[in-house]
């Protein structure tokens, strides 16, 4: 029974391998003014009450997170972005 | 030295000559204290992300300079002394790594939404095309000649 379960996976569809978005662009660093656009695809890594989305859900790398996340804490600090939103 | 970026921002109901005065005076603080201002730029007038002393608005400058690293201290002193300036950060700019700007194709809806843009662009975007092909058959004429 145990290699039955192991045979079709439990819960619906494949996992799809995620790929960092910003080593596809080959991006050496990532910049806080970026954020200046309202509608610049940075906005992609933040939720829409404002907070830092997580790795999980984006798929980025763990070096690319880390600069990520200093650069959003960066523009908060100078109102780019807000800290958050209810 | 160390390169250094600094934005601050500026009380948005400040007249325009206090605020060009304002932004000298901190030129002056950077090139009098041994720094070199490379790039002062100004983004305007823009919506705060959050109100800060029940500010909505906010004008922002942004300025690039070279100074030892004690200048930023001093910098950042003078900044927050003055009260017509409601936020300032300074950050150590990496001159080693560029942020490469992403995707050409996700820009172009946007071109497409500012006709002026297009004219302006399209000039400089036929520009390095046409060298490129003048020097492909260049190369294969002494190609053909052997």
């Amino acid at each position: 029974m145990s290699e039955d379960r192991q045979a079709r996976r439990p819960r619906g569809r494949k996992p799809r391998r995620k790929v960092c978005a910003f080593c596809v662009d080959k991006i050496e660093y990532i910049d806080y003014k970026d954020f200046r656009d309202v509608n610049s695809r940075m906005r992609r890594n933040i939720s829409e009450r404002g907070k830092i989305l997580p790795r999980r859900m984006t798929g980025n790398c763990a070096k690319h997170q880390r600069q990520l996340s200093e650069a959003i804490k960066r523009a908060r600090a100078i109102a780019l972005l807000p800290y958050s939103v209810d | 030295m160390n390169n250094y970026e600094l934005i601050y921002i500026i009380d948005a109901a400040l007249e325009e000559a206090a605020r060009k005065d304002l932004i000298e005076k901190f030129n002056g603080v950077i090139t009098a204290n041994g720094g070199e201002v490379v790039k002062v730029e100004e983004w305007g007038k823009r919506r705060l992300a959050y109100a800060i002393d029940y500010k909505t608005e906010g004008y922002y400058v942004y300025v690039v300079f070279n100074a030892s690293a004690e200048l930023p201290k001093e910098l950042s002193r003078n900044l927050g002394n003055n009260e017509s300036v409601i936020r300032s950060q300074i950050v150590k700019l990496l001159t080693k790594k560029s942020s490469v700007k992403p995707r050409p194709v996700r820009v172009a809806p946007v071109v497409e939404a500012a006709p002026a843009a297009v004219a302006e662009e399209a000039p400089a975007a036929e520009a390095p095309a046409a060298p490129a092909e003048e020097a492909a058959p260049a190369e294969e004429a002494p190609a053909a000649q052997e």
